[in-house]
């Protein structure tokens, strides 16, 4: 067991022989075209060109396959060894991992990433997916909605005969300017249990429900008109089925990046992934809003009856007893109106674009009253 | 080239340096000796199947391995924050701007980082699963879940059903998930094996196929509640309960099937897990998860009756009050019951585990501390914006390796050459095709 001869670098590696889980210390010398492996009880020689490294891992010590399903492990110098073997370890996520400006300028690119991927990407990409999804397809859950809500919150209308003859021929002109052929609007009328009180909902599949306590708290059938055409807006926007597509995303985006740490590293995932989800369903008032404007324009009537019916609604609701609230409201969440109600009744109302931010689920009403209004004198 | 008969050599050549005349690697092995007296084990939290975890080591390395009664080894893991860190934000960007074409290489490589990191007796643990094969497994997840997604938001009561399709692949699927990892699981050159059948999974997880069925019996028919309350309420109530009494008996199966058919070369793993122990667990988990409910029932009742009886208080405050603290309790309860669980079957699986003849485990994570760690690192997460996720991941891998020893039954060096590679299909063959990959 002589040295090879002179000359020959050479380095010290745990050996696995691959056939026995048993350890050997050995020393491998390096030549021009091969290797010699030697251990105490063995030694191996090798072609240069048939070992295969491992690609880096920070910290892990290069592994390096032999031929014969042997391995060698190089704890120390493993880049000068891996050098020396001809084959530099070349793995360009590995080099980007070990460049500390490249994972400075990550951070920083993730943040902006995940920022538009956020304020742009998702709404944009939920819009589109949406729109492609035939409206038919949103009619059973619409049917489903409905039923159940006819059972918890609603009963029969008790509205008089010309009164609705008079909301749903608001509503089919409002339908005829709307222009969405694909898309079969109609109206249903219904009173609600007093814990719904004034409001109206747009249901997937082109349903909207208007509650007769809305249509006698918003004086004329002008204002009740403009809170309908919000509805079309939902609709027309496929907001439903829009902030289901966003919602998922962000649940499968925060779920991606917690994806390292199981159990309770999904709650904090979960958590801030529910409050941004909730400023979705601000902007999707907002531009409910704005369908509202255009469309009470093509009708012929001001954008500032949106904002007329909503100081009529806030009106009434500090009259009544808190038990009556409720306002106008796409789906069956409404956790907003407690807070609104507050602050509308309280005589100092907030100050304009006052918001409770991410918490909020809809606008403030006064901005949304200072919108509609701004929107008519444009 | 021809392998000459094998002998343990290690600790001996150490003793003997002279004879190779390599200065490096009297040094190499003291660093062996570093690493194990200066760390306790881990291991990735949850991102080893039971399988690998419950399979490991043996070893000539320590000197005191030569002894004829062999010291248990501790398991150490060197994995560190920093470096940790920037491997996780690169892949993560490297993911993103691809869409997700990167994440199986992301994965292998943080898989390698933490394997790579996690040692015992002198050697660590390697990962060698194939990125392309992963791809595959996942872009037909991915088909998979918008199919769901779109039959489960649009047609309720459709959603059911499919799971139950869905499902019906999932023995195959959880099969052929564990025979990847543990095939691509490799200790001293040595791979892990799983042979469990898709018949043997369904046996072990049949009772989790009650879920779908309460599923479609709560969402079917959403008016069912109105029509006939009681009998729903009996019905769903009555299901649940079913299913939590089966739960702790489909755990203690998957983890039994996940021992006793994994195996380190030729050698396989057994467990001696009861039934019964696992039984005994959940119970006292739903007791804390009990006592938990009952504890934000009190802040809820407290806080009606404070907003009923103090006239000068604004409800909506004291609603919001009570909506913080029983989120709070939530939280607290979630923590609690799930350190308590993870710690306590963990420690039972691996304390039950044993390396055929060779070796036996024993695994003390405190629940107590598992909850103050999974405490510590949802705040820093979410006061981090996510940006401490590596850290804490690290953590908890650091934590549970080192909870974790291996008690060598014979000799160390009888040990370690017992363990012969096994003559079956290798991680690359197995892995070919779909590289399922779940978190098990």
């Amino acid at each position: 067991m002589n040295y090879p001869e002179s000359g020959l670098q050479d380095f010290s590696a745990t050996w696995f022989d691959g056939v026995s889980a048993q350890r050997r210390d050995a020393a491998v010398a390096i030549g021009r075209d091969s290797v010699q492996v030697r251990a105490v009880d063995r030694v191996s020689d090798y072609r240069v060109d048939t070992l295969r490294l491992s690609t880096p891992v920070a910290g892990v010590p290069l592994r390096i396959a032999l031929p014969d399903g042997s391995t060698l492990i190089v704890r120390d110098q493993d880049e000068k060894v891996a050098a020396l073997l001809g084959q530099p370890r070349r793995s360009v996520a590995y080099r980007l991992e070990q460049n500390l400006p490249f994972v400075f300028v990550a951070l920083i690119l993730l943040g902006a990433i995940m920022f538009f991927a956020y304020r742009d990407g998702v709404p944009w990409l939920a819009a589109k997916v949406a729109t492609r999804v035939p409206h038919a397809a949103e009619a059973q859950l619409g049917e489903t909605i409905l039923k159940a809500l006819d059972h918890f919150a609603f009963e029969k209308s008790t509205l008089p005969e010309e009164k609705s003859a008079e909301v749903t021929d608001a509503f089919d002109r409002l339908v005829a300017a709307a222009d969405a052929p694909a898309l079969e609007l109609h109206l249903e009328l219904r009173h609600a249990k007093s814990f719904v009180g004034a409001n109206a909902l747009a249901i997937p599949g082109g349903t909207v429900v208007v509650t007769d306590q809305l249509i006698d708290e918003v004086s004329g059938v002008d204002k009740v008109a403009a809170v309908l055409a919000h509805e079309i807006g939902h609709q027309v926007r496929r907001h439903a089925l829009v902030q289901l597509l966003q919602g998922s995303a962000i649940a499968l985006i925060f779920g991606a990046v917690a994806g390292d740490i199981s159990g309770v590293g999904s709650i904090a995932a979960a958590a801030p992934g529910l409050v941004l989800r909730l400023n979705y369903s601000r902007n999707a008032e907002d531009e409910a809003d704005r369908f509202a404007y255009d469309l009470l324009q093509k009708t012929g009537a001001s954008p500032a009856l949106l904002g007329d019916a909503l100081e009529d609604l806030v009106r009434s609701r500090c009259k009544a007893t808190p038990a009556d609230a409720g306002r106008d409201n796409h789906d069956d969440e409404d956790n907003a109106n407690a807070e609104e109600r507050s602050r509308g009744c309280t005589g100092k109302p907030a100050k304009p674009g006052t918001r409770i931010g991410y918490l909020s689920t809809h606008p403030a009403i006064e901005s949304r009253i200072a919108n509609a209004r701004a929107a008519a004198n444009r | 080239m021809i392998p000459e008969p094998s002998s343990e050599s290690g600790n001996e050549s150490v003793e003997n340096p002279g004879r190779m005349e390599s200065p490096e690697r009297v040094g190499n092995a003291k660093q062996v000796e570093n690493v194990e007296s200066m760390e306790n084990p881990g291991r990735e939290e949850s991102g080893l199947p039971t399988a690998e975890r419950a399979g490991p080591d043996f070893a000539n390395a320590t000197p005191s391995a030569v002894a004829v009664v062999p010291e248990p080894l501790p398991f150490s893991f060197t994995g560190q924050a920093t470096p940790y860190f920037r491997i996780w934000i690169v892949n993560f960007l490297l993911s993103v701007v691809t869409l997700g074409l990167w994440s199986p290489w992301a994965k292998v490589r943080k898989r390698r980082y933490f394997y790579g990191h996690t040692w015992v007796g002198g050697a660590n643990f390697e990962y060698h699963g194939n990125p392309v094969a992963i791809l595959r497994g996942r872009l037909i997840a991915a088909a998979a879940f918008v199919v769901y997604w779109f039959v489960d938001h649009l047609l309720p009561g459709a959603g059911p059903a499919l799971l139950l399709v869905l499902l019906t692949a999932a023995p195959w699927i959880v099969a052929r998930s564990l025979a990847f990892n543990a095939a691509n699981s490799s200790h001293r050159g040595i791979r892990f094996g799983f042979d469990g059948s898709a018949r043997a999974v369904l046996a072990a997880i049949w009772p989790l196929f009650l879920w779908p069925v309460v599923l479609w019996l709560s969402e079917r028919d959403p008016l069912a509640i109105v029509e006939n309350a009681t009998a729903f309420i009996v019905t769903t109530a009555g299901l649940y309960l079913v299913l939590l009494c089966v739960y702790p008996y489909a755990v203690a199966r998957v983890r039994r099937l996940t021992v006793s058919h994994s195996s380190w070369g030729q050698t396989r793993f057994l467990s001696s897990m009861r039934t019964k122990k696992v039984y005994a667990i959940y119970g006292i988990a739903i007791v804390l998860g009990v006592a938990g409910l009952v504890a934000m029932a009190v802040v809820g009742v407290a806080g009606y009756f404070v907003a009923r009886l103090v006239p000068d208080i604004d409800a909506d405050t004291i609603g919001i009050a009570t909506a913080v603290w029983a989120g709070l309790l939530y939280v607290i309860l979630v923590i609690v019951v799930m350190a308590y669980t993870r710690s306590r079957v963990g420690n039972l699986v691996f304390d039950t585990a044993e390396l055929a003849d060779l070796a036996r485990f024993k695994s003390r994570v405190s629940a107590r501390r598992l909850a103050r760690l999974y405490a510590q690192n949802l705040f820093a997460i979410m006061f981090s914006a996510g940006l401490l996720i590596p850290w804490a991941a690290i953590r908890v891998a650091r934590y549970r390796v080192e909870s974790l020893s291996v008690q060598p039954q014979a000799a160390l060096d009888s040990v370690s050459s017992a363990v012969t590679a096994g003559a079956s299909a290798t991680g690359e063959e197995l892995g070919e095709v779909f590289g399922f990959d779940l978190a098990l």
